[in-house]
């Protein structure tokens, strides 16, 4: 079963994430603290990660920057998640190496299907 | 004036702009088909707990004329407010965030009771939309 980790503070979001998640067979790894995301994911070594734009503590673009420089997480498919106000635009994020960026509201299921996609391209089955 | 139209005159939140999102409240269906009425209490209790502890931070803000932390807390807001379903809330903390980036936020005494209104009334509407399970 693979692990998606999921880093947010939105209580919200969690629920809908995790019961999306583990409804379609993954096991889900919550963080809700930015300067925890990195140590939880070297030790849980994610297929994939959700990452909340505005994490407390380290931002989404810092955590992008901070898995590829890990060797355990550089391949690691990284999704932001991101409101709509201003911030880092969506050609930042996927320039520093974001694969996809949803901006709330956002569909879970979509969300699912994408990461699914993501998976699928970087462990065939 | 009430919040309906202190909203409009603060942030030019249209007075008919829907409580709900009715595409938002779908996906939670998909999400618990089973149990879509419960899974629905469980979010609003979520974003209820969430929301009292951001408003209170939110009129932190108000009192220190803080607008990094009213930016902050509105963002936190919105984005959630979205994904509940919550439309009107979510637009009014978008324009409070846009206010503020746009250096023109200075409705510091008003924002907190208007965001603690539009909780209240999205809430309500929230648990009382009829959804089938």
């Amino acid at each position: 079963m693979k692990t998606i980790l999921v880093a947010d503070d939105d209580p919200v979001m969690i629920k809908l994430l995790e019961l999306n998640l583990k409804r379609s067979g993954f096991r889900v790894e919550i963080c809700r603290e930015g300067l925890s995301v990195v140590p939880m994911a070297l030790e849980s070594l994610p297929a994939l990660a959700v990452i909340d734009l505005m994490l407390p503590g380290k931002s989404g673009l810092e955590l992008i920057e901070a898995f590829q420089e890990e060797p355990a997480l550089a391949k690691t498919p990284i999704i932001v998640v991101t409101g709509q106000g201003k911030g880092s635009t969506r050609e930042q994020l996927l320039a520093a190496g974001a694969r996809t960026v949803f901006t709330k509201p956002f569909s879970p299921t979509l969300l699912i299907t994408r990461i699914r996609e993501l998976l699928e391209e970087t462990d065939p089955a | 004036m009430n919040p309906t139209d202190l909203a409009a005159a603060c942030f030019e939140i249209d007075t008919e702009l829907p409580l709900l999102d009715p595409v938002q409240l779908a996906e939670f269906k998909d999400t618990a088909p089973d149990d879509v009425q419960g899974l629905m209490r469980e979010i609003a209790n979520a974003f209820m707990e969430e929301c009292e502890a951001k408003l209170e931070l939110m009129q932190q803000a108000a009192d220190s004329k803080d607008l990094a932390q009213m930016r902050e807390v509105a963002h936190f807001i919105s984005g959630s407010a979205a994904n509940t379903g919550l439309n009107r809330l979510a637009e009014l903390c978008l324009a409070v965030e846009r206010q503020i980036d746009a250096g023109e936020f200075t409705a510091f005494a008003d924002t907190p009771n208007l965001v603690a209104y539009e909780v209240e009334r999205g809430l309500d509407a929230f648990l009382s939309e009829p959804m089938q399970d």
